[in-house]
């Protein structure tokens, strides 16, 4: 299903807020439960099924442990574990399925009609494409510095730090040099007034999803 | 038309990022490209090839701080690249570069297409109608939905070209656009100049490979130094012969037969016989890197049996896709998991005695240079080197009057020398090279091939991975085919995932 | 290098770098996950490797707007990959700060640097923001279920004073970063001309 950027990311700052902040106990814990709800049918909409039944089973532990763990020894420990992972854990699954759903594109046409400027939206679009890029070549130089017997630095551990950094920092650089080269031929110019294939747009799925998310949000301010 | 008249370019540092020799880049040099031709620039390394395709894409001059000083003029129908602004430009001169890694500024082919006439303001029906144009034109139809981190080196090329065809620019600038291809995406590449030409459009590209062009081209124009030496059709080209042609530092055309000279191995060193023997190699492929969504297992490599000895240089060829890259990181035992075996003088060698025992030169030798000088760079090889013993390795390299440099001050060639020889100091048995000559000119392919010579000299088997015709014909003792392994066969238990970030 | 121009390449450029803080961040913070003593130094060492792609960055700045994009970008993915919306809002105030500051020397003066590195560096301290001030509705509502035993249990586990020594540790980490980070410009970037 392809929903707006606009609308996930209403919803991701609702499940982000709530999920950090909310408590487990009482109004916090339904809210929790109908966002880690939401969560998981997006994930299962894409046949992330583990991920999907991840988020529930985080949720799940959070409101388990705090309901029965009693605070004593060490299971405040234990519980203070599972409450920091069952806070995170739906939140950052939300986070991969926005980046992994979202195409530049979309992140840019989304973030044009939120009126926000070319000098945020060119940098932010360089970083969803060199994520990935910053990705091989940090698994080439780890498998060079294997190869040449320097994966812990040779044995001293600041080496390694500049090992794997320095040379990161230098194609990060060259690749960037090139990256430019590519798109001021083809036309990119912050000035310029730029058009958007791609089609974002509220439909009723869009309206739903945000709409949930404001309700959740609500319903944790008036349950509190 | 792209005229050149009369330029001259210099820059403003001696050894630029650019490869520029000190003193002018491009010196008094004329030329025209008109519509409908095809004419390539060839020569050395430094000759000035990639500054005059910059100051015809108006790259050059796009910052106007720290470019250098050009007089002389440049137009592209009309128009002065250096002072027309860049949405403008780009509708009248297309680029293509040599890496196509790093050429996209999206992360998806339909995004990437879109691109350009997004940049310049087009409605999206326009954009939608010449997108399906270029498209079904460059046979991508197939591919608009994938990520462009999924596709292979031709494939992206492909795209590029396409992406730049969607603002049907009059004049294409091509720099190096088949260093990283294999022959088949070079000959795919070829038909696609063929087809511009054939469109009239004006293309002007800077090669070291000239072979795949000669149908294509028009005419050759060799820069040495900066200067115009020669202007040389097709016909003219080829009827050199090859000795004249290594002469001009071009490579041979038409190129050598590649299974063609046995040469007898070198010194046979302390070891004798290295067997890969049933290696197999799974990999899962499926959505984009994130991990959202589902994947399956598929084989990438399939090696029944291959031999080296100490003193062979065995090129391992195929295309791009039949593995090569990963069958050398399994030998190497970066890679983890995979099947099979290798056996060294009858003793079966595990991941972590291939990791000690292998030394590996990665296809791109960047994120392989740790130290900040080039003596450093061959003592890290080795504990307890000595910078005398380090020296004279690089004697052998031709590098000992570089010692003191940081390694990514060198040029690519010698950057490629330094890998091999910082593979020669760490004393391995068996040494593993990938791509090792691609965008190399004729002399630093040379001297790279002359490098492996000195490794299988010194007794090292040497297993080369290459698409290079000619590095195969001036030092390969054997080849040893690779073919893509077929689709199907998903066993779970073989996933070999690639190590996690 | 300063040329007063926010033009496209050094918006590409402000990408890039971003992109590097990023990883550097991410990666980082994950080892930090994995190994428990790293846990309790993280604002201490994650600034500190930070400083290495940020110096490079700001002996690279063209232009007055850089390193305030390059915090709010990284601020606005911090906050995408799971972390609380307190990193993104400090972003958006302490990275102008650095920027001003950084510029007043002229992206050139190493003491304005390092200040510019540290007060940007401030921002982390949003991501555990929420263990030790927002809690506290979680702790009222909390004691109305269990005895007090639960609550100061929880409250032991994160002083408050743990916070100002996050955010000095934080400060120092970065002071160390800044250092490092022109040590490598010095060793490695400026003699392979990355910086002029």
């Amino acid at each position: 299903m392809r929903l707006d950027p606009r609308a996930k990311l209403i919803l991701f700052a609702a499940v982000n807020i709530v999920g950090l902040g909310a408590p487990f106990s009482g109004g916090g814990g339904i809210v929790r439960m109908v966002e880690t709800g939401l969560v998981a049918a997006l994930l299962a909409l894409e046949g992330s099924w583990t991920m999907s039944a991840s988020a529930l089973a985080a949720t799940g532990a959070g409101l388990a442990a705090h309901t029965w763990l009693s605070p004593s020894g060490v299971a405040v420990l234990a519980a203070g574990a599972v409450n920091l992972f069952a806070r995170f854990w739906p939140v950052v699954l939300l986070g991969c399925y926005v980046l992994s759903t979202t195409t530049v594109s979309e992140f840019l046409a989304a973030l044009r009609r939120w009126r926000l400027p070319t000098a945020l939206t060119i940098p932010f679009a360089v970083v969803m494409r060199f994520l990935p890029t910053l990705a091989q070549e940090s698994r080439a130089i780890g498998d060079a510095m294997r190869s040449r017997g320097l994966r812990l630095g040779g044995g001293r551990p600041g080496a390694w730090l500049e090992y794997r950094l320095v040379p990161l920092t230098m194609r990060a650089v060259a690749i960037g040099d090139e990256l430019t080269a590519a798109a001021l031929t083809r036309g990119l110019d912050r000035h310029a007034e730029r058009t958007s294939l791609a089609r974002v747009g509220f439909r009723p799925p869009d309206w739903a999803l945000a709409g949930a998310a404001a309700a959740t949000l609500a319903l944790w301010w008036t349950l509190l | 038309m792209i005229t050149l008249h009369n330029l001259t370019h210099t820059y403003p540092l001696p050894a630029d990022a650019c490869g520029g020799a000190p003193g002018a880049a491009l010196d008094g040099v004329s030329l025209t490209v008109a519509p409908g031709e095809v004419v390539v620039l060839c020569g050395p390394s430094g000759c000035g090839k990639t500054t005059a395709t910059r100051l015809v894409n108006g790259l050059l001059t796009a910052s106007g701080v720290g470019d250098g000083d050009s007089e002389g003029w440049v137009r592209v129908f009309g128009f002065d690249p250096g002072v027309t602004p860049t949405a403008q430009l780009a509708q009248r001169v297309g680029s293509v570069f040599q890496d196509p890694r790093t050429q996209f500024f999206t992360t998806d082919v339909l995004s990437e297409l879109a691109f350009g006439g997004e940049n310049l303001g087009w409605a999206p029906a326009r954009i939608r109608a010449r997108l399906d144009e270029v498209s079904a034109r460059w046979g991508l139809d197939g591919l608009l939905g994938r990520s462009v981190f999924a596709l292979s080196g031709g494939q992206k090329q492909r795209v590029i070209c396409a992406a730049v065809d969607l603002m049907d620019p009059p004049a294409l600038v091509l720099d190096e656009p088949s260093a990283n291809l294999d022959a088949e995406a070079s000959a795919r590449l070829a038909q696609a100049v063929a087809d511009w030409k054939a469109r009239g459009k004006a293309v002007l590209i800077a090669e070291h490979r000239l072979a795949y062009l000669i149908d294509a081209a028009d005419r050759f124009i060799r820069l040495e130094a900066g200067r115009i030496t020669h202007h040389l059709t097709p016909t003219q080209l080829t009827a050199l012969g090859p000795a004249t042609q290594a002469a001009l530092s071009l490579r041979p055309i038409p190129p050598p037969n590649a299974a063609a000279a046995p040469k007898t191995p070198g010194g046979g060193g302390g070891m004798g016989l290295v067997e890969m023997r049933e290696v197999g190699y799974w990999r899962r492929v499926g959505p984009a890197s994130a991990g959202v969504g589902r994947g399956r297992h598929r084989q990438v490599v399939r090696i029944d049996h291959l031999t080296v000895r100490a003193g062979e240089i065995v090129a391992l060829t195929g295309p791009n896709g039949a593995g090569k890259t990963t069958a050398l990181r399994w030998l190497a035992g970066v890679a983890r998991g995979g099947r099979g075996e290798l056996v060294v003088d009858g003793v079966r060698w595990g991941r972590r005695r291939r990791l000690g025992g292998v030394a590996l030169v990665g296809q791109d030798v960047n994120v392989q240079l740790f130290a900040n000088s080039v003596l450093g760079e061959v003592r890290l090889a080795r504990r307890g080197l000595s910078a005398d013993d380090a020296a004279a390795i690089l004697d052998r390299f031709d590098l000992r009057h570089l010692a003191a440099r940081h390694p990514l001050t060198l040029s690519a060639g010698e950057r490629q020398r330094l890998a091999i020889a910082a593979a020669l100091a760490a004393g391995r048995p068996l040494i593993a090279l990938d791509e090792p000559t691609s965008g190399l000119d004729l002399a630093h392919m040379r001297q790279a091939a002359a490098a492996l010579q000195e490794l299988a000299a010194q007794g090292r088997a040497v297993l080369v991975a290459t698409h290079d015709q000619d590095l195969i014909a001036a030092c390969a003792t054997k080849t040893h085919p690779l073919t893509p392994p077929p689709m199907a066969t998903p066993t779970a238990q073989n996933a070999s995932g690639p190590p996690g970030f | 290098m300063e040329n007063g121009k926010l033009d496209t390449r050094a918006l590409i450029q402000t990408g890039v770098f971003t992109a590097l803080y990023v990883v550097v961040l991410a990666v980082f913070g994950q080892l930090g996950a994995l190994i428990p003593i790293l846990q309790v130094m993280g604002p201490f060492y994650i600034p500190m490797v930070c400083g290495i792609p940020f110096m490079l960055f700001a002996a690279r700045v063209r232009a007055f707007g850089q390193i305030t994009i390059m915090g709010i970008l990284a601020g606005a993915l911090v906050f995408l990959t799971g972390q609380s919306w307190v990193v993104l809002a400090l972003a958006v105030v302490l990275a102008p700060a650095a920027d001003l500051i950084a510029r007043a020397g002229r992206y050139r003066r190493f003491p304005l640097t390092l200040a510019a590195y540290v007060v940007f560096s401030e921002m982390l301290i949003g991501m555990v923001v929420p263990l030790f001030f927002m809690r506290g509705d979680f702790i009222a509502r909390i004691s109305q279920r269990h005895d007090d035993a639960w609550v100061n249990a929880l409250v032991n586990l994160t002083p408050t004073w743990m916070f100002w020594v996050m955010i000095a540790m934080i400060a120092a980490g970065a002071a160390i970063g800044a250092l490092l980070g022109r040590t490598l410009v010095a060793k490695h970037f400026r003699p392979a001309g990355l910086v002029t």
